[in-house]
């Protein structure tokens, strides 16, 4: 039997270049369609940009952050008088219960376990 | 002949590489697999156009899986022997109850025109006689005997124990030396 599978080995049908062309084609058939998906879908920081409103939204951000890093260094003496007129001297404290009720449900619930 | 300087980089690696966009991995994974898988087909379905058919669709499974491939799980030559089986047993389901009587042609490139006219003689009787075979049998035989794989990688293409495929390949040779018995003179051999 060997010399026949020999045989058979020696005469490996062999694939026509026409079928060779058409397998390396889909292979960049597949290849171009699988990189143009990974490059369509965008990076986090891309969504994110986009999620924000795109470059405009993003410049917008920016510029309130400078300000607010502007005024929190520079208008830090003058911010002390605003909070000390808004909310009183230092040492006022005051205890508001907004939601009395409240009280009765929770000891119901810690009673009841 | 060394194509390139890719050639002897592992299938797995290339198929990463091709997954990445590499066209020069797409190329040497045609070249390196496609015979292989068309050889395989032409030996299960006896038919070179059912056969190109199936080697296409196998490769191109291939090319589709590429980026989920997983490393380790499996050889890509024992994924690619699996897939080509399934399919041309599917080719085989479709067209039972027709005469499987075709066979490969003679090739060209044999060392001399005599031993290549025998070994093309010998090549189509054995073809002749695995069409005659169950398709598991010729299966199991086709992978010991032509494409040299053991056992073990045999049996898990087909899905089945080690000690399953020796029993096929068993049956299958026993099978095929009854059926080739007869044409010994007319292949060259000569009881003396």
């Amino acid at each position: 039997m060997e010399d026949f599978f020999g045989a058979a080995r020696r005469m490996a049908p062999e694939p026509s270049p026409a079928l060779m062309a058409r397998v390396l084609e889909d292979a960049r058939a597949v290849q171009a369609t699988s990189v143009r998906g990974r490059v369509a879908r965008p990076g986090l920081l891309a969504q994110l940009r986009e999620a924000l409103g795109g470059w405009p939204a993003i410049g917008g951000l920016a510029t309130a952050g400078v300000m607010g890093l502007a005024i929190g260094i520079g208008a830090a003496t003058g911010l002390g008088d605003l909070t000390a007129a808004l909310l009183g001297q230092p040492g006022d404290a005051y205890l508001v219960d907004l939601m009395p009720e409240l009280d009765f449900d929770i000891a119901m619930d810690l009673s009841e376990g | 002949m060394p194509f390139d300087a890719q050639s002897d980089v592992d299938d797995h690696i290339l198929l990463r590489r091709f997954a990445a966009g590499d066209d020069e991995a797409a190329r040497v994974l045609t070249l390196r697999l496609t015979p292989r898988v068309f050889a395989h087909a032409m030996r299960l379905l006896g038919d070179r156009a059912e056969a190109e058919d199936v080697a296409q669709e196998a490769m191109l499974r291939l090319w589709r899986i590429a980026p989920d491939w997983r490393a380790g799980e499996a050889k890509v030559s024992t994924w690619l022997y699996r897939v080509t089986a399934n399919l041309a047993t599917d080719r085989l389901r479709k067209r039972r109850g027709v005469a499987l009587d075709s066979v490969p042609e003679p090739e060209d490139g044999a060392p001399s025109a005599a031993e290549g006219l025998q070994d093309a003689a010998r090549a189509a009787a054995l073809q002749a006689a695995l069409a005659a075979l169950p398709e598991r049998q010729r299966q199991a035989v086709v992978l010991r005997h032509i494409e040299g794989l053991g056992n073990p990688e045999i049996a898990g293409i087909m899905d089945i124990s080690a000690e399953a495929v020796e029993s096929l390949i068993a049956r299958g040779k026993r099978a095929l030396s009854a059926a080739l018995s007869g044409r010994r003179a007319e292949l060259g051999y000569h009881d003396d």
